[in-house]
């Protein structure tokens, strides 16, 4: 199997990791680095579990090559908290009740906080449209949209203050 | 890592929102779910599937699957069966199901 050196930063640090060619980012994030706050759901792109930012912008881990992202700037779930302390939207997701069982969260949390850092005020259709690709089938999205609304309220608090 | 929960304060159970125990983990990455955990060690499987919907089988020949290093065995209706007992075929065996 060909395997190159694919170098890139993840979660804020530089990487330089051999793969295979047909490594997909997922597995290597999953299986490599350990970082299993990435979920494997469908396995196929269509239900949003495996979203992870690449340079900024959501992407299916599970439909993309670990080598796309040389040079790239990946960031996981695992790089939201810092300090031991949750994202806003990690708190809201907690303290609204956003997540049942908790598979879809990753996912939906790193989508929306795509949306919220282009978007920082998005209005309720904007959040559904950027979580569109996320499926859930625990609570019926309405507590999840509510999350990032909360997000996005304690975000205009905290920018008022 | 581990990361602090910032738990509304709640003076009563009811109307009160509950967030859950392992939540802060769910919402960190850090919640483990069985395919999260390590299987060092462990064998894999792999399926082939018909390339033909509802096709007849008339053989399958595995003798090139098998010979591949590192393959320890290889299971269809030949080797367990039709599964006796069962309400379902556990593999095809005339026709693809």
């Amino acid at each position: 199997v060909a395997k190159r050196i694919l170098s890139l930063t993840v979660n804020g640090r530089r990487r330089e990791d051999a793969v295979a060619d047909h490594t997909l980012l997922l597995d290597y994030l999953r299986e490599a680095l350990q970082l299993t706050g990435t979920k494997r759901g469908c396995d196929g792109g269509e239900c949003g579990a495996c979203t992870v930012l690449i340079d900024g912008a959501p992407q299916l881990a599970c439909i993309t090559l670990a080598a796309r992202c040389e040079g790239r700037h990946v960031e996981t779930v695992e790089a939201l908290a810092t300090d031991g302390r949750m994202s806003r939207l990690q708190a809201a997701f907690h303290e609204k009740l956003g997540t049942q069982c908790g598979y879809c969260t990753p996912g939906m949390i790193m989508a929306a906080e795509a949306l919220l850092r282009g978007t920082p005020t998005p209005t309720e259709a904007e959040i559904r449209a950027a979580l569109s690709g996320n499926l859930c089938r625990c609570t019926g999205y309405v507590k999840i949209i509510e999350s990032v609304q909360a997000a996005v309220d304690a975000g205009a608090r905290e920018a008022a203050r | 890592m581990t990361v602090a929960a910032s738990t509304p304060r709640a003076s009563g159970a009811i109307g009160v929102r509950q967030p859950l125990i392992d939540g802060v983990e769910k919402v960190t990455g850090q919640a483990r779910y069985t395919a999260d955990l390590p299987a060092a060690g462990a064998l894999v499987g792999a399926i082939l599937r018909s390339p033909v919907a509802h096709g007849e089988i008339r053989r399958i020949d595995t003798s090139r699957a098998r010979a591949l290093p590192g393959v320890q065995q290889q299971a269809g209706a030949g080797e367990v069966g039709a599964g006796a007992g069962a309400d379902e075929a556990r593999f095809a065996r005339i026709t693809v199901l």
